[in-house]
């Protein structure tokens, strides 16, 4: 275990930003202090220097604390210093060591400074002097433009601080400054990944699952908790509403033909995911879908859907192909989760010939006869809510 | 509530309760002890012992009565007291039985003719009085003289967690070797079971420990768990007969109106030779589990395949030997009754039941 002493964060997109930066910057300052004071007990403060954060801590840093504010949106990515002593060779060996494991650095650039005027170099020479091992050692490549990771060495009285370790952060932007939006969360792949792609653009998110009691059963749940304990990181803590849906299929199935009930469980999911929406402030509902994935997944649903629903939705997926909702599902640690097999009540109702172009007049005069809105105000009501917190437990459930 | 789940458990009868509130807060001292207290003890444990063995026509002097856990800790004492490849037994047994074995026994499908695979080389027989997913009877007595007959060696292992204190079973012609049994299917308390074995049959023990329990199963004995056991075998063979009677006509009722309201429910396994306390039905084209939980959110409790298993979603062994296929697996439901269901519950069922499959209807495939 390295003695991290601090942590030079650099900012994603929001540095870009003009006028409206400090917005970005105080909220991005606040989500890292949530987070920092769930890991880390002492003391600790963030100085803000422009493109980048430097956090600063009367203890070391632990590899969980950056491992985890790395799945906070807005960062770019994190550069632990580490402490080490006055001779460049060390320093240069343990920096050269680090290097050689980090393959997806290809080019760097040494910055150094002296805060000990008497040090015998001056910064320039120490730049040299260690650039110079690194090409010798290690296939990196010098870059001083647009460098993969900026190694940094101050020299003090005693001793030395120096960087060597890039963490890659998620980026984008931080939760909280892109809206608020109520995400459409099932058992399956997409869902997940579709909450990360707008988790990364700051949308702050709530999540709903509609649990189809009694056509499927309490399990589901669990696989469903089990998923939220690696979204609510991306959110620095969030809820999530499970919606009691069993009813309200129930009487959609009864009501309609029978090729329409995949598509009316999705509208009146829609509304349901709205209503809390409305609750919780939020502009938008967020879907997984891609396009043509599925019957009910047609361009023709999607837009008859969108016409009838109340609140903008999002979908963060509609163009990506399988392969690569499965890869981003590997890379936020919700495929294997995901891929545990479950009870769908999808499967179950599913008619024979699910409607891949619905007939405007019939959809239209359908959900103007049945609103259903005592039912979905009820589904609302009774739903049990989960709350996360930045660690991604579940720390109280209210019914 | 209505509880039709009685082969998976059943509640304690309230005699058996007010027997076991008095004797947890007297029966606390160890049966092993010297002082007055234990003995005490030692002595209760032995007249239930008696009790037991007299209740099942066992004569006491080629019989003993080692209390266990749970019948599952029964079945696998016996047969991890045998070589695994010289013991005969059915798939359809309970996974108590079943999960002893790997690659090792010999695995019968109901439909297989023990007599014909019985040979000098057969050590032990497993056979379940009352198949505790079908409900069919075994006439474990006939089948087990006709087995020594052909090899008087063999040993008979009857696991009659489903069938004591509801099918009549004796003990007294001494053709069974070793009879399985728990409290908590007969309104007894859970972690109680009674292995009854002949005294001449080999049994190891599956625990080191003292000497408790006839120097066969270590660990103190619990006092008023036994005799919770006792009391509850007592009740439930009291007029076994005519209860039997009884049970069979409501089961008959069961079935024909199950049958009446809907045409995709069956009995796979007839009414003959089953218990009328356990009623398996299939539903052609309807999950059992949906069912199973639209009737839960009624109050109302059934299986859909044995509790010990019901989580198991990929095939089902124990059904693959009922010879149910895997495609009608999904759609088995297990009504089971105690002696005192009554006829009302039995209305009241049937009206929630139909009440349910009108619901899913629309499901119905």
């Amino acid at each position: 275990m390295q003695d991290y002493k601090d942590l030079v964060v650099i900012v994603d997109e929001s540095w870009l930003k003009g006028k409206n930066r400090k917005t970005y910057y105080t909220t991005l300052q606040a989500n890292m202090r949530k987070v920092i004071k769930h890991y880390y007990e002492s003391p600790f403060e963030i100085k803000n220097e422009q493109q980048r954060f430097v956090i600063k801590g009367k203890e070391t840093f632990t590899e969980e604390l950056i491992l985890r504010l790395c799945k906070t949106p807005g960062i770019n990515s994190i550069l632990p210093i580490l402490k080490g002593s006055l001779d460049l060779d060390e320093v240069s060996q343990t920096i050269i060591e680090s290097l050689k494991s980090q393959e997806d650095i290809k080019t760097f650039k040494i910055r150094s400074k002296r805060v000990d005027k008497r040090y015998p170099i001056i910064s320039d020479q120490i730049n040299r002097l260690v650039a110079g091992k690194i090409l010798e050692q290690t296939d990196k490549k010098v870059d001083i433009r647009n460098p993969d990771i900026y190694i940094d060495i101050k020299i003090m009285n005693d001793y030395s601080y120096f960087s060597f370790k890039r963490y890659k952060a998620v980026g984008g932007f931080p939760i909280g400054t892109n809206g608020s939006v109520v995400t459409l969360l099932s058992g399956g792949l997409d869902s997940p990944v579709a909450s990360y792609m707008m988790a990364k653009r700051g949308s702050k998110q709530h999540f709903v699952f509609f649990h189809a009691y009694p056509y499927v059963g309490d399990e589901v749940k669990e696989k469903i908790l089990k998923l939220m304990t690696k979204l609510s990181l991306y959110q620095n803590g969030t809820a999530l509403y499970i919606v009691p849906f069993g009813e309200v299929q129930n009487y959609i199935a009864k009501h309609c033909d029978e090729n329409y009930r995949t598509l009316l469980f999705r509208k009146y999911m829609m509304d349901i995911a709205s209503m809390i929406g409305d609750q919780l402030n939020a502009q938008a509902i967020l879907m997984g879908d891609a396009l043509g994935q599925v019957s009910s997944q047609t361009i023709f649903n999607m837009s008859a859907l969108d016409r009838h629903s109340k609140k903008m939705v999002l979908r963060p997926l509609v163009g990506f192909n399988k392969i690569e909702v499965i890869n981003l599902a590997k890379e936020i640690e919700t495929f294997d989760i995901s891929s545990e097999p479950h009870d769908d009540a999808c499967a179950l109702f599913a008619p024979k010939h699910p409607i891949l172009k619905p007939n405007t007049k019939y959809l239209d005069s359908f959900l103007e006869e049945h609103k259903c809105e005592d039912l979905l105000e009820k589904a609302v009501e009774d739903s049990e809510i989960h709350i996360f917190n930045v660690r991604g437990d579940n720390i109280r459930r209210k019914v | 509530m209505l509880y039709f789940d009685h082969a998976a458990t059943t509640p304690i009868y309230p005699e058996v309760i007010s027997l076991l509130n008095l004797s947890f807060s007297e029966d606390f001292a160890n049966p092993a002890s010297q002082h007055r207290l234990g003995k005490e003890m030692a002595k209760k444990i032995d007249l239930a012992r008696s009790s037991i063995l007299k209740a099942l026509d066992a004569n006491t002097n080629k019989y003993q009565v080692v209390f266990t856990s749970s019948a599952t800790e029964s079945n696998n004492q016996v047969i991890k007291s045998f070589n695994k490849d010289r013991i005969l037994h059915y798939l359809s047994d309970h996974p108590s039985v079943t999960n002893c074995f790997k690659e090792q026994g010999l695995h019968l499908n109901d439909s297989e003719n023990l007599i014909e695979r019985v040979s000098d080389e057969t050590e032990l027989v497993i056979l379940s009085h009352v198949n505790s997913q079908s409900g069919q009877i075994r006439d474990v007595n006939r089948i087990a003289k006709h087995l020594k007959e052909i090899n008087p060696k063999v040993r008979v292992l009857v696991d009659s967690a489903q069938g004591i204190g509801k099918v009549p079973l004796s003990l007294k012609d001494e053709s069974i070797d070793y009879l399985v049994m728990a409290a908590h299917k007969i309104g007894g308390p859970r972690g109680i079971a009674a292995l009854i074995t002949r005294i001449d049959a080999p049994l190891k023990p599956l625990l080191n420990g003292g000497g408790h329990e006839l120097n066969v199963r270590a660990s103190t004995p619990s006092t008023p768990l036994i005799l919770g056991l006792e009391k509850a075998i007592q009740i439930s063979l009291e007029n076994i007969d005519e209860k039997l009677e009884k049970m069979t006509i409501k089961s008959q009722r069961l079935k024909e109106e199950l049958r009446s309201i809907h045409p995709n429910i069956d009995f796979p396994f007839g009414s003959a030779e089953v218990s009328p306390y356990i009623n398996t039905m299939t539903f052609k084209g309807l999950p059992s589990d949906v069912l199973l939980r639209t009737l839960e959110s009624k109050k109302v409790y059934v299986s859909s395949s044995t509790a010990c298993s019901s989580k198991v979603k990929v095939k089902n062994k124990m059904l693959l030997g009922l010879g149910l296929k895997e495609d009608i697996q999904k759609n088995v439901l297990r009504i089971s009754m105690c002696q005192k269901t009554t006829d009302d519950e039995l209305n009241e069922f049937l009206s929630l039941f139909k009440e349910a499959v009108e619901e899913l209807s629309f499901l119905i495939k």
